[in-house]
């Protein structure tokens, strides 16, 4: 079992972020999970048994595709690549995601009851 | 599915390797940071976390393909778990396959006769037709005078055929040849659509008066008689010593009664219009037509009855009885429908009681493994995954029971065939077909579900903080399963009961049958029939018998030699004539009549008849003395109202010239015991006897009864030599031992015996395992509660009792339901039965008793066993 983590991600944010880093540029498990690290500047640890069931999903979904590729230290490696779909629906989600925040950040803002 | 699992095991296989990679970079970077390798690896794996639940996890996600691999690995388990219990998976499966055997055994009777249509083209359009005398009986055939009427009016049918079949000798260049054929009028092959081997069938010019001798062969008469000779066509045979022009081969397959190796036209007699006559002045054809589409059998059967009315008014009363329309496949098979749909219900009944017993099994299995279903759901399973999981189980065992018993039905298929009755006999193709393969695994798979659905649910039902924490017996569904067990065991007992009584029935009328007094000793008692046909006139045939007689008697060894028409078992010779009185007030009274038979004096020493009053025919009762005959004892009861029948008068009727008959009076002058006549155990008629010399024409169509105090097999082979030498045209004559003859009788009724006493002991042996099990269980179930009995003193003998009552109990409960179902079930044996009724109370009395005598030793062994507890060791158990 892995550390408990402070807070767990809510269902559709690893899928998000996965989606995000690998429209920059196709990418393999481990530097996912690099990058997640690195870009949340080590605020997010995104935990390996979560990584690869979330890439399967996204797969079947036809969001992403994959293939056979070689890391940069000479590994035999799955590289992953958004789809047309993937990014589409990446768009959907980052919007329905910024509202969300929004909405919830005004919530969170409103001033004690008097 | 080899794809599948392919695409499967390469998208598993990827999910791997990533990991690994993933690992090994994560490895890489630790080293590169200064750690060691083996550290790296240890410190890399403890970070990725489970690399297996990962696995699953991913693979989870293609969730068809996960149910897939579920299945497979519940497939791969439930076959562990049946290796592993070999004694409850081969106790199933045995029972099961001896079950669904017995199913597809009668299922392949049941499609070959009753389900797959006839091998003619359209052949439910064949219709075959007939009449009912004036006793209601039908004997197959049609008479000449309404057939002529029919055939020039109907507007029912394409084409209508009358055919007759008899047999004929042809002279082959391997010597003379029997063969049995038909005589038909040329509609006959274009109703059966068959279409010539070679050659074409004869036609309407051919089927005239003064036209052209032509013949069509059989194929294997062709192949075996004349090497297949293609010259054959267009030249002539030699066919009861005249020759004939062959002019087509039909192919093999084409039958329509049994055998069928040539086919020669028949001219229909013109009717003869005498009203009012006497005297029968008719021929009677078998008749097949081919309706018109759309056409109903019923059709005909008004036009018929039309015809028929119209004949009885005009006075040709004896003539036309009632018309009987059915079709071909009616006419042939449904006799034998009715038993075989019972059978099969009676089949169907007995894989139940498998069923039940199984569902017993596995219900006493179900609650032994209540505590790993529990562990199962508390892991997570779900209650559909357990319910699943059971009934794969049980569809492996299902299966397997399904070959098994396939395999049993091979092997045993050709048997029941052999014993079975004649029209399943003649019936071509019967076989392991892919119809009967489909039909056995569905019953497999009805089958488990069935014997497995409650089990299943039950399992499923276990609550698994409660028994994984109770260790106690007496968990939540026990109840529940335990009423399901015992009412399971008191049906089971009951159907075995109705088994039971059936075969008992079936069994004691066999036994009756056979122990028969034949009022003849029939051993060492030859019957050479010699079936001269039509190469001989009735004097040549006299002159022929004569000459094998004085040849016969000069054999050493022979005793007694007699010539007979309508020998005992023969289905041969003379006709039964039966009349039904009407009563005073018109009411129709009992079935009078005789079964006459012509013997020459010498018979009666011949079979060894007993004398009861008068004397035997003499030699004095020769042509132009008073004609006299003897008849058998119950004669006087049948046609006399029970006067002694010595010197009454008695009416026959004889057709000197084969067309034209003549009535005559004969006197009785003896009586003899009863003798076994008819060729099957159904109806007996009494017998009337004739001195074959006061015949009118005289000794024509008679076979041989010989008396020897040698081998039959050395007379065999005299006789067949002294007919040889007379006329080396004629084929071999047919023999048959009278003891042999005697003992095939009753062989139909075998059929039915062997069948219900299987089913009977089948049935019986699943419900006495069935009430072991149950005992055995609640006995091990109550082991604690025993043990506290014993504890403050019950002794030994008081617990047996227990136990024996608990059987006791539900033996009699059994017994007494499965009596009030035989009660009901038994009618259907009523056809089976000889001089006994099916209610015969000791029969029931004796069943019921066998019955409970086995089920109080099938208790016995779970009584001692509870007599036997240890009462330290049963409380401290658990």
């Amino acid at each position: 079992m892995a550390q408990p983590k402070p807070r767990d991600l809510f269902p559709g944010a690893l899928e998000m972020m996965v989606l995000r880093l690998v429209q920059r540029e196709p990418l393999h498990g481990y530097a996912l999970v690099q990058r997640i690290k690195q870009g949340s500047n080590d605020l997010l640890q995104v935990e390996e048994g979560s990584l690869y069931p979330a890439l399967q999903r996204l797969l079947k979904a036809k969001l992403l595709q994959a293939e056979w590729g070689v890391s940069a230290t000479n590994r035999r490696v799955r590289i992953y690549r958004i789809t047309a779909a993937g990014r589409k629906h990446l768009t959907a989600e980052v919007s329905s995601f910024e509202k969300m925040l929004e909405g919830i950040a005004l919530v969170l803002a409103l001033g004690d009851a008097r | 599915m080899n794809l599948f699992a392919w695409l499967r095991r390469s998208r598993l296989d990827d999910v791997s390797d990533e990991i690994r990679s993933h690992i090994e970079e994560t490895v890489d970077e630790l080293v590169a940071n200064g750690m060691s390798r083996a550290d790296a690896e240890a410190a890399a794996r403890r970070a990725f976390g489970n690399v297996t639940a990962t696995q699953e996890a991913a693979r989870e996600v293609w969730s068809v393909d996960s149910f897939i691999d579920n299945l497979t690995s519940d497939v791969r388990l439930a076959l562990r778990g049946l290796v592993q219990k070999p004694g409850f998976t081969i106790a199933v499966i045995l029972t099961l396959a001896l079950g669904i055997g017995a199913n597809a055994v009668v299922f392949a009777l049941v499609n070959a006769v009753v389900l797959r249509p006839l091998p003619y083209p359209d052949s439910g359009r064949i219709v075959s037709i007939s009449q009912r005398g004036g006793e209601g009986r039908d004997g197959g055939v049609m008479n000449n005078l309404p057939y002529a009427d029919w055939s020039q009016t109907t507007q029912s049918v394409e084409s209508q055929a009358a055919y007759v079949a008899g047999q004929g000798v042809f002279q082959t260049p391997n010597g003379p040849l029997r063969s049995s054929g038909v005589w038909a009028t040329p509609a006959y092959f274009a109703i059966f659509g068959v279409r010539p081997l070679v050659g074409r069938t004869f036609d309407e010019s051919e089927a005239k008066p003064g036209a052209a001798q032509v013949i069509v062969l059989s194929e294997p008469l062709w192949r075996e008689g004349f090497a297949a000779d293609s010259t054959l066509i267009g030249r002539s045979v030699t066919f009861d010593g005249k020759p004939r022009l062959v002019i087509g081969v039909l192919p093999a397959a084409f039958t329509v009664g049994r055998e069928e190796r040539f086919w020669v036209p028949l001219l229909v007699a013109q009717p003869v219009r005498v009203p009012n006559a006497e005297s029968g002045e008719w021929i009677g054809y078998s008749v097949v037509a081919r309706l018109r589409a759309g056409v109903s059998p019923e059709t005909v059967q008004a036009e018929l009855a039309t015809i028929f009315a119209r004949l009885k008014a005009e006075g040709y009363g004896p003539n036309a009885g009632t018309p009987v329309v059915i079709t071909l496949h009616e006419r042939r098979h449904g006799e034998t429908r009715r038993p075989l749909l019972l059978l099969f219900g009676a089949v169907g009944v007995l894989l139940l009681t498998a069923c039940a017993n199984i569902a017993n099994l596995a219900l006493a299995r179900a609650s032994r493994r209540e505590r790993e279903f529990a562990l199962r759901l508390a892991l997570g399973a779900s209650r559909w995954r357990v319910v699943r999981f059971v009934l794969i189980e049980n569809m492996a065992l299902s299966l397997g029971a399904a070959f098994l018993g396939l395999l049993l039905v091979r092997g045993s298929l050709g048997w029941f065939v052999h014993i079975s009755p004649g029209s399943i006999q003649n019936t071509q193709t019967i076989g392991v077909s892919g119809a009967l393969v489909l039909y056995a695994s569905i019953v497999a798979i009805i089958t488990a579900i069935l014997f497995g659905l409650v089990p299943a649910l039950t399992a499923s039902r276990a609550a698994p903080n409660h028994t994984l924490v109770s260790a106690t017996q007496h968990a939540a569904g026990s109840r529940r399963q335990s009423f399901a067990r015992r009412a399971l065991v008191v049906g089971e007992l009951a159907i075995a009961l109705v088994f039971l009584t059936g075969a008992g029935l079936v069994a004691k009328t066999f036994w009756q049958v056979t122990r028969v007094d034949p009022g003849f000793r029939a051993e060492q008692v030859l019957l050479a029939n010699f079936g001269l046909g039509d190469r001989y006139t009735s004097a040549t045939a006299k002159a022929f018998y004569d000459a094998v007689m004085t040849r016969v008697r000069s054999q050493p060894g022979v005793l007694s030699a007699a010539y007979v028409r309508g020998a005992p078992m023969t289905r041969s010779g003379v006709s039964v004539s039966v009349e039904t009185r009407s009563g005073p007030n018109g009411q129709k009274g009992p079935r009078r009549g005789y079964r006459g038979v012509a013997v020459e004096p010498e018979y009666f020493e011949t079979v060894g008849a007993q004398l009861v009053a008068g004397r035997f025919l003499s030699p004095e009762d020769r042509k132009g003395a008073p004609r006299v005959a003897v008849v058998s004892e119950s004669y006087s009861a049948r046609n006399l109202d029970g006067a002694s029948p010595l010197g009454q008068t008695v009416r026959g009727e004889e057709c000197p010239g084969g067309t034209k008959c003549q009535v005559y009076q004969m006197t009785i002058v003896g009586v003899v015991k009863e003798m076994v006549q008819e060729a099957t155990d159904r109806e007996q008629f009494p017998l009337l006897f004739e001195s074959m010399a006061q015949e009118q024409p005289e000794g024509y169509n008679a076979a041989l009864l010989v008396r020897t105090s040698g081998q039959l097999a050395q007379l065999h082979a005299r006789i067949r030599d002294e007919v040889k030498a007379l006329d080396p045209q004629q084929p071999e004559p047919r023999f048959s031992s009278m003891e042999r003859t005697l003992a095939e009788r009753v062989a139909p009724r075998k059929f039915t015996l062997v069948l219900l006493v299987a089913f009977a002991a089948l049935a019986g042996a699943l419900a006495i395992i069935g009430l072991y099990s149950v005992l055995a269980y609640l006995v091990a179930e109550r082991t604690r509660e025993i043990g506290i009995r014993i504890a403050v003193g019950a002794d030994s003998r008081r617990v047996m009792g227990m136990v024996l009552g608990q059987g006791l109990r539900f033996t009699l409960i059994g017994i007494a339901l499965g009596s009030l179902a035989s009660v009901a079930a038994v009618r259907v044996l009523r056809a089976w039965m000889y001089e006994m009724s099916v209610y015969d109370a000791p029969t029931f009395a004796a069943v019921a008793a066998l019955l409970c005598v086995v089920a109080l030793v099938a208790s016995w062994l779970p009584a001692r066993r509870a007599s036997r507890v240890d009462p330290v060791l049963a409380l401290r158990a658990d």
